[in-house]
């Protein structure tokens, strides 16, 4: 047996040839856990991947990796994609991987990510064409499953939070072959009737196959060509589906939902109420402010009104009339007093009352009375007035002094 | 008084009245002014308390039938 002897370099290129050119090996998929993952910081990944029972060395290149989704992790199952090859170096071959998912999501994850990328250029997601949740929705469409726990929640929150609010539900599967068709259909069900303002559609939990219908590209442009706005309610919080990046509004939760569909109406009628007494009180407020003014600007108008002067002047008028009137009492009071009293004197001053008293009175023929003897000549006549009445006298003679018997006949 | 039907939504209805609410604590309105404004909170604040005391809404069910046609029942849950 007399073969060449080959280098170490020479085997290693020609079965890292016979590796390349074997149409298996040249695009493969595998599947295992991670181990030994090491980033080096060149940006290349190198680990393993094993299952139970083998390991087969993996490179991934730093090109490569920046398209990953997620950090590579020990202990992570994953599905990569790439080619068998031989590192000539150290003799070894190895998987050269050029894409990489977690497992169990594998194509779906891969055709959702392609999907998400094509409906993103397109403009689908863009925040500009969301419509704005009405607030207080009077009549809203729900497409589910009319069985589980997602109707039931949606319904429940909503009648706790609104109990005005009208739901219409319309009974689609969520899951299987036919069930992005049937909430294509509910959806645009919905859309044609009138009195809808807004729409929910969604599911509960579940894997991402059991999620798949709300990934369909046909539900996404449903939901994006309808008039109505429309909250997606898909799973759990962690779930992320298409239908969320192209609805209004994205629920993490089938509950969560019902929240943000409907305001708290208790909350509103709080609100209401605290604003009503407000208005009350300072209405009120306002108007008694208002009429103690004016009730102020009365008494000033009162205080000094000509009617007050009026008034016055009336009273004064009354005082002077009473004055006037007594002034005019005592004047005449007054004036009784003095005529009486000149009556008296009066009586006083008569002769008649000196008469009385034994006196008489002499009084000549012309009704002069004689005041002195030269008066009367001898052989006069003249009456003598007494009290009682007249004597006819006659002078005979005179007898001049007075202190003497005067003799008079 | 104008007797016009208020064509707001909610939201906007209850905004006014919050600003209504704010002019009249305020206090510089003439008395015809702050009556016709007092008004007005007392009419939105009604609208808004009947938008959210109307009768319970109902929840219904649509049903397709085999012609396609559709039908709605009361929802009764679990069926």
């Amino acid at each position: 047996m007399n073969i060449k002897p080959l280098k170490v370099s020479e085997i290693n290129r020609y079965i890292k040839k016979l590796l390349n050119n074997d149409p298996v090996l040249y695009n493969i998929s595998v599947e295992g856990e991670i181990s030994n993952f090491k980033h080096h910081y060149s940006g290349h990944m190198y680990f393993s991947l094993k299952d139970k029972n083998s390991r087969i060395k993996c490179v991934m290149f730093s090109n490569d990796c920046s398209g990953l989704k997620f950090t590579p992790e020990d202990g992570m199952s994953v599905i990569v994609k790439g080619y068998i090859s031989v590192y000539e170096r150290n003799g070894q071959y190895q998987l050269y991987v050029k894409e990489m998912v977690t497992k169990g999501v594998g194509e779906l994850y891969i055709e959702f990510e392609r999907l998400k990328e094509k409906l993103k250029k397109e403009g689908l997601f863009d925040e500009s064409r969301k419509k704005p949740i009405p607030y207080i929705p009077k009549k809203i469409g729900v497409v589910t499953s009319s069985k589980g726990a997602a109707i039931k929640d949606i319904i429940t929150v909503i009648k706790r939070r609104l109990p005005t609010a009208e739901i219409v539900v319309y009974p689609a599967l969520v899951q299987g072959e036919r069930a992005h068709i049937e909430i294509c259909k509910g959806l645009k069900y919905f859309n044609s009737r009138n009195d809808i303002d807004l729409i929910i559609t969604g599911r509960g939990g579940g894997s991402i196959e059991e999620l798949w219908a709300f990934n369909e590209e046909d539900v996404a442009r449903t939901i994006y060509e309808l008039e109505i706005p429309v909250i997606s309610a898909v799973g759990h919080e962690t779930d992320f589906t298409i239908a969320d990046f192209v609805a209004d509004l994205r629920a993490p939760t089938p509950s969560a939902a019902g929240e943000l569909a409907v305001p708290n109406a208790n909350d509103l009628k709080k609100r209401l109420d605290e604003l009503s007494s407000r208005l009350i009180f300072c209405y009120d407020r306002y108007i008694n402010e208002k009429s103690a003014l004016v009730e102020k600007l009365n008494e000033n108008l009162i205080y000094f009104s000509p009617v007050k002067l009026v008034n016055e002047n009336r009273q004064r008028l009354d005082y002077l009339a009473k004055d006037l009137i007594n002034a005019y009492k005592k004047f005449k009071d007054n004036s009784r007093k003095k005529v009486d009293k000149l009556g008296s004197n009066l009586n006083v001053l008569s002769p008649l009352s000196v008469l009385s008293r034994g006196y008489s009175l002499a009084v000549k023929n012309n009704g002069k009375i004689v005041k002195s003897v030269k008066d009367l000549n001898n052989g006069d006549k003249f009456d003598l007035i007494l009290s009682d009445g007249r004597i006819k006298a006659k002078k005979i003679c005179l007898k001049a002094d007075l202190k003497g018997d005067g003799i008079y006949e | 008084m104008n007797d016009k039907k208020i064509n707001k939504t909610f939201e906007e209805a209850i905004e006014e009245l919050e600003k209504i609410v704010e002019k009249l604590e305020e206090g510089n309105l003439n008395l015809n002014d702050s009556l016709t404004t007092f008004e007005r909170g007392i009419k939105l604040y009604k609208y808004c308390n009947s938008l959210l005391n109307d009768t319970e809404g109902k929840v219904k069910l649509i049903l397709e039938k085999m012609n396609g046609e559709i039908d709605e029942k009361e929802f009764e849950g679990d069926e």
